[in-house]
């Protein structure tokens, strides 16, 4: 097989995977609905955070309004303290 | 059992232990000379191209296959288990979950390591035991930077590229069962996957994972190639060594990667 055929192939190849990331990166995961607009934080403080996760969503309404960034154990007043970044 | 008889055994153990050591410190070096005389494969990248095709492109085939087969047979066991607990809007977080973090570079890997590890021990082997590595020696050509580097980075190129596909066309078999075949809601389908996948821990952890195993893959089968013993016994026995060490060390590294990527940052 002559190497124009065989660069063709191997092209072919290199964009079905590029593409395939592609997919896997908008459809399959959610790069599409990642947000780069401006953020401001809030601190809370709950007295039990059940299976509150980082990176969870903050919802107003049923709204996703924000996300979880941080869990963290407050010594003092034996409270979670739950930072939250909101759009 | 006498003294004499346990020593010997012991001797015999501590002989096995070491020459395995060596081995792999052999096969340490090798990757590192390869790596030092890569410039050829690198700056004549015509060489690595007919070895991307020769790993990748003749690939495609079995991966897509598989791929597709892997993602419906998903589909159709996630749906059983999950309609059990009511669950069954969760299919494509099941299907795509288990395709990008797991099964996509795992079975890619290993059907890499049969299909395209086994091709280059053997061509190597054969080239050793037909003495062309010897005369290339001759004619100033350094037989690892002309015929062994370009199939390493062919191989190294083209794994990544194969388990995305082998994803991607999982997902799609996926949602042909799920969706078109058992009728899940395909807006809850993926817009729970959206929602569950994560770009950076679970596509791209899986995108790492596949690119160690492309190493380690095609280390294993260069080294066992160019190690071979050069007769024809010697370069069966070279290309069995390649598919079961490199399924093993698929599998082992899988372990290991999983346990660093999925446990711990789960905060």
């Amino acid at each position: 097989m002559n190497r124009s055929t065989i660069d063709l192939w191997v092209g072919v190849f290199v964009v079905m995977g590029f593409v395939a990331l592609i997919f896997l990166a908008l459809r399959v995961g959610n790069l599409a609905s990642f947000s780069t607009g401006q953020t401001y934080k809030i601190e809370a403080k709950f007295g039990n955070i059940g299976g509150l996760k980082v990176r969870g969503p903050v919802k107003s309404a049923g709204v996703v309004v924000g996300r979880v960034v941080d869990v963290r154990f407050d010594n003092e007043s034996y409270e979670a303290v739950v930072l939250m970044d909101i759009e | 059992m006498s003294l004499a008889t346990l020593r010997a055994r012991i001797e015999r153990l501590g002989a096995a232990m070491s020459s395995h050591v060596w081995r792999i410190g052999y096969a340490s070096r090798f990757l590192f000379y390869m790596l030092v005389h890569s410039g050829t494969a690198l700056k004549r990248f015509h060489l690595t191209i007919a070895e991307i095709y020769f790993a990748g492109v003749l690939s495609l085939i079995i991966i897509l296959v598989s791929g597709l087969f892997v993602g419906m047979v998903l589909g159709l066991q996630g749906y059983e288990t999950l309609q059990r607990f009511g669950a069954s809007e969760s299919l494509g977080v099941l299907v795509a979950l288990s395709l990008v973090r797991e099964l996509g570079p795992v079975v890619a890997g290993l059907l890499f390591a049969s299909r395209a590890g086994s091709a280059i021990t053997a061509e190597i082997g054969l080239m050793k035991a037909t003495e062309q590595l010897s005369a290339m020696e001759m004619m100033a050509v350094d037989p690892v930077a002309r015929v062994v580097a370009p199939r390493f980075w062919g191989g190294v190129i083209s794994m990544p590229l194969l388990a995305a596909l082998f994803s991607a066309m999982g997902v799609f078999g996926g949602y042909l069962v799920g969706v078109q075949l058992i009728g899940v809601d395909a807006g809850a389908f993926w817009s729970q996957m959206q929602a569950a996948v994560d770009l950076r821990n679970d596509i791209l952890n899986g995108v790492y994972k596949s690119i160690v195993f492309g190493i380690a893959v095609t280390w294993i089968a260069v080294f066992e190639g160019y190690d071979a013993v050069p007769t024809a016994e010697g370069v069966s026995r070279a290309t069995t060594r390649t598919v079961v060490t490199s399924s093993l060390a698929i599998l082992a590294l899988d372990f290991v990667l999983t346990a660093l990527m999925f446990t711990g940052t789960e905060k």
